[in-house]
């Protein structure tokens, strides 16, 4: 009897304590901050008195799980209606409705309730009470927007509206909770509860840096790439196939979500790097053991919260907006000057020759029969940023992972199978590894005489056989 | 007294849907909306009236005056006795692509020391202008950077932002050159064996605070240094540690000088340096035995 009652409860109370780890206490969920921040000496973190520091500056324009933050600097499709107020309201008496004007009119509504927000102007008192009223009917002829209750302190002509802003992001959010965070992790930080037990670990978004991309070598992958990888998975990884399962809207808003994700990281990356130099725990070591002290140098950092981080502020947030900017531009594409060449045994040998030869060095990391062990793979290296030898030997990528470069015996290829995949893959090079871009404009022929005998190694009997037979 | 397992379970699972809810979303006042746009113009504070200042180091001259300018010049010297660094390898060492690679041999540049412990790739520059210094004009000639016997040449550069940077190699084997800029974008890209064309070439975005390294991922030993700017006030000490920065605005500056063999790479984070229009402040800059982090 008593067994039997130890056998339940125990399970129970482990149950219980596990729910309770896995929430905050308030019940909500909280991003976290990245080790770029946490490298930082606290005042940094966390300001100095009223002067805030790069915590609240990221909170303030990313806000967090529960109330997800869409700083429109950055070019993300969050959702909503965008306009402004289009009369000033006469206050003699309440304000119960609102002349507003759309860049596109949504259609006329009615018994509805639907969100709009103040962006802009004194209804948007302060940045942490946006005032949100509920708008109960909408007339696209008389760009009249009945309110369901009077407003309080009414807004003024040009003040910027939204009508349910950030839909896309809301959806895509509660996709990502649903498919996604449990191994990427709710900060898109590739530590789900489930990453610590797979290999290739989960992508940690905060770094803005995809691996398999459409894109030119310094270019940020594009939200096509991103749904592509949604589409298709990557094979050789626990990645899955999220078709049929969502739909186009619901693959848009996903993208969208890892996106706000991704800027989030990459912007305090930024931020943190402003300071890094000069505030960070080892700086300040370093400056202590010289002539300073930590109030001489609290004393700079707080000139520098209070007036450069302008500058960082800007700087960071118009690197992100640019770079992801650009990524969906034409331009940025890869595309071959000429079309596929003919797969054959001649033009196998020729990317043979290459794969081999001293001009690419392809084997370095590949091997000389592909299988993914050449020399550059058994070498102890330093971390090029910090000048540390790694514990591991092989090459690591940015995330600080060993990445064994791709057996091509396998046929299992990550970013993609389709030829023009592997096209981008030897153009553009892998981002974030050691896979280097060989884009020289000339050589696109060259680069297609390589896809094809890639695709024909994992047919070989032995290494260069099927390419000199026949 | 007996429990049933299945109860619990459901008990379980129930303090799971009230303890989270499945997106996480808590009470508030935005439980409805959950989502906030905010204006791109977002100021520090946080108000949208996106006052951004301007910026500026506080400590150096506040405004770029360059019609009454001076100059600042001087040497960076080693005191102490100064230690000889070995060779990273000698000449006909068996490494990778010894033909090129060891075929003299190959010193370590961390340290290069001339005449009366002068010390050579001594960055001095400023982090931030004077305010109101004009963005300098950037010349359509590219700054080559070169490969021979798997070593970069020059070892240090300073290259103005925007201005094409020329990749060049004279060895017969592939070089991979592959910089860590900290604010703006990596290059990661393959050059041909002899190549003096330079296919490779890039142009930095955005300066940096400090110099960047260059590494070449085919022969990890290869080091180089870059350092973007935004402005004129940066230099670099030659191979007798004498440096000159011409055409500074009058006043106070601050200069950081960086070393890739000092301790937290840096001789000095802020030194003061005063400007008097028209004249050359001169002034030498010790640089400690102690200091060193090799």
């Amino acid at each position: 009897m008593l067994m039997s009652i130890n056998k339940i409860f125990i399970p129970l109370f482990s149950a219980t304590v596990v729910v309770f780890v896995g929430c905050s206490d308030s019940g909500n969920s909280s991003f976290v901050y990245g080790p770029a921040t946490l490298a930082l000496m606290a005042e940094a973190q966390n300001g100095i008195g009223e002067l805030p520091g790069v915590k609240k500056h990221l909170d303030t324009r990313f806000g967090n799980p529960q109330v997800v933050r869409f700083w429109s600097k950055l070019p993300l499709n969050a959702g909503g209606e965008f306009g402004s107020v289009a009369e000033t309201p006469d206050t003699s008496e309440g304000v119960g409705k609102l002349k507003l004007s759309f860049d596109e009119p949504p259609d006329a509504f009615t018994d509805s309730a639907r969100l709009l927000q103040f962006v802009t102007g004194s209804s948007a008192t302060s940045e942490d009470t946006p005032q949100v009223v509920t708008v109960v009917s909408w007339n696209p002829e008389t760009r009249i927007a009945q309110l369901q209750h009077e407003i309080k302190t009414p807004p003024a002509e040009g003040d910027q509206v939204v009508l349910d802003g950030g839909s896309v992001l809301k959806s895509g959010r509660t996709l990502y909770h649903r498919h996604c965070l449990h191994c990427h992790g709710t900060s898109g930080d590739g530590a789900g509860p489930t990453a610590k037990y797979l290999n290739p670990r989960p992508r940690d978004y905060r770094h803005g840096i995809f691996k398999f991309t459409s894109t030119q070598a310094t270019a940020k992958v594009s939200r096509d790439d991103l749904e592509r990888t949604l589409r298709n998975g990557i094979p050789g990884t626990y990645m899955p196939s999220f078709v049929p399962m969502l739909d186009e809207d619901e693959l848009d808003h996903v993208v969208e979500y890892i996106r706000f994700l991704a800027m989030r990281g990459e912007f305090e990356r930024r931020l943190a790097g402003e300071l890094a130099s000069d505030y960070s725990q080892d700086a300040l070591a370093i400056r202590i053991q010289g002539d300073e002290t930590r109030d001489s140098i609290v004393e700079l950092l707080k000139e520098f919260l209070g007036v450069d981080v302008n500058d960082a502020i800007d700087f960071a947030g118009s690197s992100v907006a640019d770079s992801w900017t650009a990524a969906d531009e034409e331009d940025t594409l890869v595309i071959p000057s000429l079309s596929r060449i003919t797969d054959s045994v001649e033009s196998r040998r020729i990317g043979r020759e290459l794969f081999l030869s001293k001009e690419i060095g392809c084997a370095d990391c590949h091997g000389i029969d592909g299988r993914g062990n050449g020399p550059q793979t058994t070498i102890f290296e330093k971390n090029p940023m910090t000048d540390e030898l790694y514990n591991e030997p092989g090459l690591h990528d940015v995330w600080d992972n060993v990445n064994q470069p791709r057996n091509l015996t396998y046929g299992i290829y990550r970013g993609g199978r389709r030829p023009v995949d592997l096209f981008h893959r030897v153009h553009a090079g892998i981002k974030g590894t050691r896979m280097p871009a060989f884009k020289n404009p000339k050589e696109h022929e060259n680069i297609w005489h390589l896809v094809n005998y890639v695709l024909s190694v994992p047919f070989e009997s032995e290494p260069g056989r099927a390419a000199q037979s026949e | 007294m007996k429990l049933n397992p299945a109860i619990a379970v459901i008990v379980i699972e129930l303090f799971c849907v009230t303890g989270c809810s499945d997106t996480g979303l808590g009470g508030g006042a935005y439980q409805a909306t959950s989502v906030v746009v905010l204006p791109p113009d977002l100021g520090v504070s946080g108000d949208s009236n996106g006052d951004t200042g301007s910026g500026g180091d506080i400590d150096t001259a506040t405004l770029a005056d360059s019609s009454s300018p001076g100059n600042f010049s001087g040497r960076v010297v080693l005191t102490g006795t100064a230690p000889t660094l070995a060779p990273i390898h000698g000449k006909g060492a068996d490494v990778k692509d010894a033909e090129y690679c060891s075929a003299e041999t190959l010193p370590n540049e961390k340290l290069v020391i001339g005449t009366d412990n002068g010390v050579a790739n001594v960055f001095i520059y400023l982090q931030r202008p004077p305010r109101g210094t004009p963005k300098p004009e950037v010349s359509d000639v590219p700054v080559d950077f070169d490969q021979k016997n798997c070593r970069f040449v020059p070892h240090c550069l300073v290259v103005p932002v925007g201005q094409t940077v020329r990749i060049l190699s004279d060895d017969g084997i592939a070089h991979n050159t592959h910089t860590y800029p900290k604010r703006g974008v990596q290059t990661n890209q393959g050059v041909a064996p002899k190549d003096r064309d330079g296919v490779l070439r890039f142009a930095y975005r955005a300066a940096e605070n400090e110099p960047l390294v260059v590494k070449c991922d085919l022969h990890t030993w290869m080091t180089g240094w870059h350092l973007p700017v935004d402005h004129p006030y940066a230099a670099l000490t030659d191979l007798d540690g004498n440096f000159k920065i011409e055409g500074l605005p009058s006043g106070d500056h601050m200069f950081t000088v960086w070393h890739e063999a000092a301790k937290g790479k840096k001789i000095h984070r802020r030194l003061k340096v005063t400007i008097t229009s028209g004249e050359t402040t001169t002034q030498d800059i010790e640089y400690p035995v102690s200091e060193l982090a090799l």
